[in-house]
């Protein structure tokens, strides 16, 4: 089954009752489809009824009349190719209007784009008089959209005046922006004119993007979201004005927003926490968008998808490396930057090789590294947000180091000749970048002295423990293997234990356990169905009750650290078990019956005093760090 | 350099319990020395009283660590604080309780109590040794592996084992199968503690020794057959394949031997890691029953004091 | 080094390949989905094995774990690959193929569903948790038998049997069955000790300490320590304990807790709290004792008779003491020998001062028995035999004129210079005497007697060791003063000659220099302390206050006269010590 909407869904899982199926996805997740279909495919592939190939195009179909089946199907899949016999071959590409038949009835296209749709009035009449055009032809694929718009239009016809069905809770919504009266088409009208994001989409679009999203109207100087908040939302400012606090040890320094701008974005493409705290001002108009709706929309409407790249890619030169720099150089420096993909353990450049520019990283990570005596040496380790490479824009000298991605990366890449004859128009951000790369410097070299620093820090990476944010690490030299941790943990959630403290690797008397470690991109996250894997303000990635049961993040989960089981609603009385035995306190095994459901270390968010495992040790083996605390562990500073 | 990110239980909060039970220790010993009741020390006077008190509080609050460290919500500071406390305080009941009973002992119940005081000490003594030095030493044994695994890795050796003495023979098949059958992991209290009887041992090292020499000769044979080689032509093909049959054999016995190896040292890590984790809970299976027994002789004895005041 | 790692994934019998190219450093195989190879098998570790290109075109397989990686059968840590090796990572299996064009290296992995997961043979407990022993039974059992045996079955034995302390005594001696002679916190004093398992005896109420009425239960003719009742019912006394002294359970020794600081805590400052005491302050012996008070006798003229006060024996003052006799000690215990009627006689103190039973003190000193000896009464040269009696003046005047008289009949009377015709006298029986020899013998025997008595009396006999005073009666104008022999002088005190046997009586006592009879010979405190001292001291025999004193001196007032005397009771408990046998 080739195809990844609706229809390509559907029918996969009906044959699927009676043959081996197998969907080739383009894409890397199934969102264009309904979310009933998304969860009901993605329980399949998880169950093995149907195999599922992501990322992939089809190169070539042969017929093999000596093969195991009639044909068989060459891919190209991300990481390769693969092979495929077949017996079948059905193709749901979905479908375009017929747009030459259209026309002939004088129906207007509005570009030459083929998967564009006829202008539709509000009412959905053409500009043919008397002709309407509703459902997927008019681009609304859903069933219940082309009835409830074929309803719409008899009654317009009849002459009734016919409210939209997402009316009444527009009008609920829009009830908080300033000046509205009632009138929903009025309030869209004006916001698809103060957005010019939103310019593209069709007013239905705009509805259906509308109904996800909230309107907030902050007061003056209310923090929208702050510095590393783990908030992930959209928001497209319609009146008054925001702030951008670009130097965190500066609250002076901004950047203003105007209406019509949008703020926000980058925790929509790198999924990590808030670069920047973003402060209304007078008469702040927020739309507040959610991350997936917004996705959705990226992903259908293409011109969305252009802008914010667009605004992404100049406000992440303009904030990180050119404070200050005129609009015009801005556009300039945009217009030489490319995007580049580059899988984990990809190399981005060589130690040694020539400069040839600076690397924005957009998504993922990347890893610092030298070779040092035959080992290699982890210097540093580079997050979405942040640039590597600058020293290309100051000297000619070969690079000094390997930059390798850690994980699935995104980098963009800024031309170093653009740069430098910026650089030298504006000597501030000379100075700055000098200034940046001397500090990086001199951490490089404190690590390349240090390597048994690097040996620990090495482990400690090769673990994950690069983009954890919080992560529990046992000291063996003390633990004496009570598994009171084990216990704590799962008398505090259920008695299911999302800790394993035996399994795991050691390094020196360091072990990691087998237990969550609050990654800053978190795999677990990106393949939730039902969206259950949040990430609470205080950091901690925790599964809500929404869970399903669906498994992905235990298979996406690097680590192992996910486990699928039952929690108990009742836990056994302490005094009862000390004093005849039976269930102990988080180490009896569950008695309910129910679907198994997702369970990992959620770091105790909702028990005071904090993670149960490290207030349980007696001996105090167990301690949670943090990346910026590595350092001090790995130090040799154990003191036991 | 700043200070480290954790310390143990022993260092808790720069010695803070160890401090508390030298100061009470030093106290009680000062006021004992002055103190100078009519009929000698006591536990009936003031002082008595008050050593009595500050024990029996003290006991109560040890014997309250089982309960506190399996609260795993709420409850007061940490675990870790908790043993620290336990530990230090635990040692300075040693002199509090003995002078407080003025150093007069008979077969009653009062001095059962201090008597089962002290073995609960001794025993808890012990602990701290153990719980001090015997983690590292399981961790170098360990090497990274669980328990299953290393479990599993000598059922994956075994298994190997059967299939390479396949292609032998069926003597050594029928050995190396009775060898498996006699292995012992672990066992009774008295095996995990000082580590199970070996009852093939000798059968096992004579399996080595065979199949050593076995190796040997055959490589012997080798060379001798390599030499005469050039010398009977004829029959070349014939010596070639029977070398190259000795030269698999040769292999199989070393592969087989290799895996034996293996095992035994496997056996000998899991059963020192039985050991080790045994001797570091050992003790609690005194520590634990004898404070019971402990808290009622303290009850018998508070309540029979004052019954007959 | 550029890798094709070819998948090779069966699904229901049709068999799909997926050929991944990678560029990469080196391959690493693991379970973790970061590895090159991601090999899902829970036995394999997230990180399990790395192949390295070497310098010479092979490529070198490292195993990442301890327990290496099974290489074509054998289980190795670093192995050179060659083709057609065959790696087993759990169920899947990793064959090195023939490198294909473009690539350096290429493996093949597949996952073989058809080998029987192997379950490991059976192992023994390999945890002590998995063993016999336990920790929550043999505590239950440790809990319950102490509470059992050291507290519920003693309780149930002391209040919920029979109250009768001898059925109480009797169950105590049962064998092996529990009392409360666990809760005996030591031996008790020997004169208790016959009673040791009847505690009720003297801890009467529960959770109440021992008090005064316990003790008096049977010690009920206790005395106080002060002369009135008055001063008895005084808190200083009233609120005294019995337990404030005696203190039980600390052996057979006895109860008396003999520290000085019991008797010095009030003695040492009587005046603070009885500000009329005449009593001196006593800190300890070897400084701080007042001298001795002993009490003397002293004759009052006016009465004619002898008052008994304490007089305080100051250091190198002489005292006296008025007794009505004349003895000197220094003749008769003269080293050379007094003289008796049978020559030179040696006299010792035992010579007259015997002990008396228990060797307290000694027997009052008798004439009869001590003197007589020497001190013969007798009066007639011609009759040497005849002695006068030691009693009454009149009494040995009769006598001795009865004696004279008589010799005057029997014609013995020598003529002591009268002339009297010394014819013999030839009478027939019968006739009475003739007027003149009548009233020669009349006044021989008057003569006679008159000038005996007189001699007795103020010459040879009375007048030895007795004062002859005169009196007014013509006939009898002699009369003996009034004695009064010593005896006790230091009342207070209970000194025992006993223990001070081996001591010569003269090294106390200066009666080699006495001269007078109203000489008091009791040695002063200076006496004492050349032996006794405090305790703590090296040199002396250490002494506390209650070797020579006592608390219950007072024979006035009885102990805690107004408790409830429950000596019925006390009878009660103990009926075979208390009633004497033979009695009801």
């Amino acid at each position: 089954m080739v195809g990844a909407g609706d229809a390509a869904i559907e029918n996969a899982i009906a044959l699927s009752a009676a043959n081996q199926v197998t969907i080739i996805n383009r894409g890397a997740e199934f969102n264009r489809a309904k979310d009933a279909n998304e969860a009901d495919i993605l329980k399949a592939i998880d169950t093995g009824k149907i195999r599922c190939y992501y990322n992939c195009s089809i190169s070539e179909a042969r017929l093999t009349p000596q093969g195991p089946r009639l044909a068989e199907l060459a891919l190209k899949t991300a990481e390769g190719t693969a092979v495929i016999p077949v017996d079948r071959v059905i193709a749901r590409l979905g479908a375009t209007p017929p747009r030459a038949f259209v026309e002939s009835c004088g129906v207007q296209f509005p570009s030459k784009d083929p998967n564009s749709v006829p202008a539709v009035s509000g009412v959905y009449e053409s500009n043919v008089p008397g002709l309407y055009i509703v459902g997927a032809l008019a681009g609304f694929p859903l069933i219940k959209q082309a009835m409830n718009q074929g309803y719409e239009v008899i009654e317009t016809i009849e002459g009734r005046k016919i409210e939209p069905a997402d009316a009444p809770l527009l009008r609920a919504k829009f009830a908080a922006l300033p000046g509205f009266k009632g009138d929903v088409d009025d309030a869209l009208a004006s916001i698809k004119d103060r957005m010019p994001l939103l310019a593209s989409l069709t007013a239905l679009q705009l509805r259906e993007f509308l109904l996800d999203s909230n309107v907030r109207v902050p007061k003056k100087g209310e923090a929208i979201f702050k510095r590393n908040d783990y908030s992930d939302s959209f928001y497209s400012l319609l009146g008054g004005g925001a702030q951008i606090e670009i130097d965190p040890d500066d609250s002076t320094k901004r950047i203003a927003i105007k209406p019509g701008e949008f703020f926000g974005e980058m925790s929509l493409i790198s999924g990590r926490r808030r670069t920047h705290t973003v402060i209304a001002d007078e008469a702040c108009v927020l739309v507040e968008s959610p991350r997936r709706t917004t996705l959705k929309l990226i992903n259908s409407v293409a011109a969305v998808r252009r802008i914010i790249d667009e605004t992404f890619l100049l406000r992440a030169i303009e904030t990180q490396l050119a404070k200050g720099v005129a609009p015009a150089d801005l556009k300039m420096l945009a217009g030489s930057a490319t995007v580049h993909s580059y899988d984990a353990n990809q190399v981005l450049f060589k130690e040694g090789d020539p400069g040839d520019g600076l690397y924005l990283i957009r998504s993922g990570s990347v890893m610092v590294s030298h070779t040092v005596g035959g080992r290699e040496v982890v210097l540093a380790y580079v997050p979405a947000g942040q640039y590597i490479g600058e020293m290309a824009l100051i000297s000619d000298t070969p690079r000094t180091a390997t930059v390798k991605a850690a994980v699935r990366t995104e980098a963009i890449r800024l031309d170093g000749a653009v740069f430098a004859k910026v650089m030298e128009r504006y000597p501030q951000l000379a100075r700055r970048v000098r200034k940046i790369h001397r500090s990086r410097i001199a951490s490089n070299v404190e690590q390349s002295v240090e390597p048994e620093r690097s040996g620990v820090i090495s482990f400690l990476m090769k673990q994950g423990l690069g983009e954890a944010t919080d992560v529990l690490l046992i000291d063996e030299s003390l633990c004496v293997r009570c598994d009171q941790c084990e216990k704590a943990c799962a008398s505090t959630h259920g008695n299911l234990s999302r800790l394993d403290r035996e399994a795991g690797p050691t390094y020196d008397n360091l072990h990691v356990p087998t237990s969550c470690r609050h990654c800053e991109h978190p795999h677990c996250m990106k393949d939730c169905p039902p969206d259950a894997i949040r990430r609470s303000p205080g950091g901690e990635v925790y599964i809500s009750d929404a869970c399903i049961g669906c498994g992905n993040c235990q298979r996406n989960c690097p680590y192992g650290v996910i486990q699928m089981g039952v929690e108990s609603k009742k836990e056994p009385s302490l005094w009862r078990w000390m004093m005849f035995g039976g269930d102990e306190p988080g180490h009896g095994d569950s008695h309910e019956k129910g679907i198994k459901k997702a369970a990992k270390c959620d770091m105790c968010k909702n028990i005071s005093g904090g993670p149960a495992c490290v207030r349980a040790c007696p001996t105090g083996a167990a301690l949670r760090v943090s990346p910026e605390k590595f350092l001090k562990v790995s130090h040799g500073r154990w003191e036991s | 350099m700043e200070t480290p990110a954790h310390v143990g239980f022993l260092r808790h909060h720069r010695y803070r319990y160890l401090k508390i039970g030298l100061i009470l220790c030093a106290l009680s010993l000062l006021l004992y020395a002055i103190h100078d009741p009519v009929d000698g020390p006591n536990g009936g006077t003031w002082l008595g009283y008050g050593l009595g008190s500050i024990g029996a509080g003290l006991i109560l609050m040890l014997s309250w660590l089982g309960i506190r460290k399996r609260r795993y919500r709420g409850g007061l500071g940490q675990v870790k604080g908790w043993l620290s406390a336990h530990v230090y305080l635990g040692l300075a009941l040693v002199i509090v309780g003995t002078l407080h009973t003025g150093f007069q002992f008979g077969w009653n119940v009062h001095t059962l109590a201090y008597v089962l005081m002290l073995v609960v000490i001794t025993s808890g003594v012990y602990g701290i040794w153990a719980y001090a030095a015997l983690p590292e030493r399981i961790t170098a044994l360990r090497r990274g592996q669980t328990r299953d695994a290393m479990l599993a890795e000598m059922a994956e050796l075994n298994r190997q084992s059967i299939a390479v003495a396949q292609a032998l023979s069926s003597d050594i098949h029928r050995a190396i199968a009775r060898s498996i059958g006699r292995v012992r992991i672990g066992g009774g209290v008295i095996a995990q503690l000082f580590g199970p009887a070996e009852p093939a041992r000798q059968e096992f090292d004579d399996l080595n020794r065979t199949l050593n020499v076995r190796a040997d000769t055959l490589m012997a044979g080798q060379r001798a057959e390599s030499e005469a080689e050039s010398t009977v032509m004829f029959i070349a093909g014939q010596i070639v394949k029977r070398a190259g049959r000795d030269e698999d054999e040769a292999a199989h016995i070393r592969q087989l031997l290799d895996i034996l190896g293996r095992r035994k040292e496997l056996v000998w890590r899991i059963n020192q890691d039985i050991q080790l984790h045994g001797r570091m809970q050992i003790w609690l299976y005194l520590h634990v029953p004898l404070t019971l027994a402990l808290l009622a002789a303290l009850l018998t004895h508070v309540i029979s004091v004052f019954l007959y005041w | 080094m550029k890798t094709l790692i070819r998948r090779m994934q069966s699904q229901k019998g049709t068999i799909a390949f997926s050929n991944i190219p990678l560029e990469t450093a080196t391959v690493n195989i693991g379970r973790g989905t970061e590895q090159d190879v991601e090999i899902a098998d829970p036995r394999i570790a997230l990180a399990h094995a790395e192949i390295t290109p070497m310098p010479d075109a092979t490529f070198r397989l490292d195993a990442k774990t301890p327990s290496g990686v099974w290489v074509n059968g054998t289980p190795c840590s670093a192995s050179v690959l060659q083709v057609n090796d065959v790696l087993d990572f759990g169920r899947f299996r990793i064959t090195v193929m023939k490198p294909e064009a473009g690539s350096d290296l290429t493996l093949l992995v597949e996952e073989r569903a058809d080998t029987v997961e192997e379950k490991p043979a059976e192992i023994a407990a390999t945890r002590l948790e998995e063993t016999w022993l336990s920790r929550r039974r043999p505590a239950w059992v440790a809990l319950i038998a102490v509470l059992l045996a050291m507290l519920l079955i003693p309780l149930a034995m002391r209040y919920a049997g029979s109250k009768d302390p001898a059925t109480q005594m009797k169950m105590a001696e049962l064998p092996l069955v529990p009392t409360q002679a666990a809760w005996n916190s030591g031996p008790l004093s020997s004169a208790h000790a016959y009673f040791e398992t009847d505690c009720a005896a003297c801890h009467v109420q529960p959770f109440k300490q021992v008090r005064n009425n316990a003790c008096l239960a049977c010690h009920d003719t206790v005395r106080h320590h002060v002369p009135d009742a008055a001063m008895a019912a005084l808190p200083d006394f009233s609120a005294a304990e019995c337990t404030d002294c005696h203190r039980e359970h600390n052996g057979p020794d006895g109860t008396i807790v003999r520290l000085a600081s019991l008797c010095t805590d009030c003695h040492e400052n009587l005046k603070a709290r009885f500000p009329d005491s005449t009593m001196g302050k006593v800190g300890d012996f070897a400084t701080h004792h007042p001298p001795f008070s002993p009490t003397l006798t002293q004759f009052d003229k006016a009465t004619r008779t002898f008052k008994s006060e304490p007089v305080v024996q100051e250091h190198g003052v002489a005292l006296h003491e008025d007794n009505g006799l004349v003895f000197p000690h220094d003749l008769h215990l003269d080293t050379k020998g007094i003289d008796a009627p049978d020559g030179k006689r040696k006299l010792e103190c035992s010579s007259c001062h015997e002990p008396d039973r228990g060797a307290v003190g000694f027997r009052a000193v008798s004439m009869e028995r001590h003197c007589a000896d020497c001190h013969r009464l007798e009066f007639d040269p011609d009759d040497p035999t005849r002695v006068v009696p030691h009693g009454k003046p009149a009494e040995v005047a009769a006598v001795l004129r009865d004696h004279f008289a008589a010799k005057a009949l029997d014609r013995q009377a020598k003529p002591l210079g009268l002339s009297l015709p010394a014819a013999p006298e030839r009478r027939r029986p019968g006739p009475p005497r003739t007027p003149a020899e009548r009233e020669f013998m009349e006044q021989w025997s008057a003569t006679q007697g008159d000038a005996v008595v007189r001699e007795v009396f103020e010459g040879r006999l009375c007048r030895y060791c007795h004062v002859v005073e005169p009196t007014s009666d013509p006939k009898l104008p002699w009369s003996i003063a009034p004695i009064a022999l010593q005896e006790h002088a230091l009342s207070a005190a209970a000194f025992t000659h006993a223990p001070h046997a081996d001591t010569a009586c003269v090294d106390c006592h200066a009666a080699k220099t006495s001269k007078l009879s109203s000489d008091v010979l009791l040695p002063d405190i200076g006496n004492c302390r050349a032996c006794h001292g405090d305790v703590g001291g090296k040199e002396q025999v250490t002494s506390t206050c209650l070797d020579c004193n006592s608390y219950h001196v007072d024979q006035g007032v009885l102990w805690d006269p107004g408790a409830t005397r429950r000596k019925a009771v006390g009878a009660q408990r103990h009926p075979k010590l208390i009633t004497p046998r033979g009695a009801s």
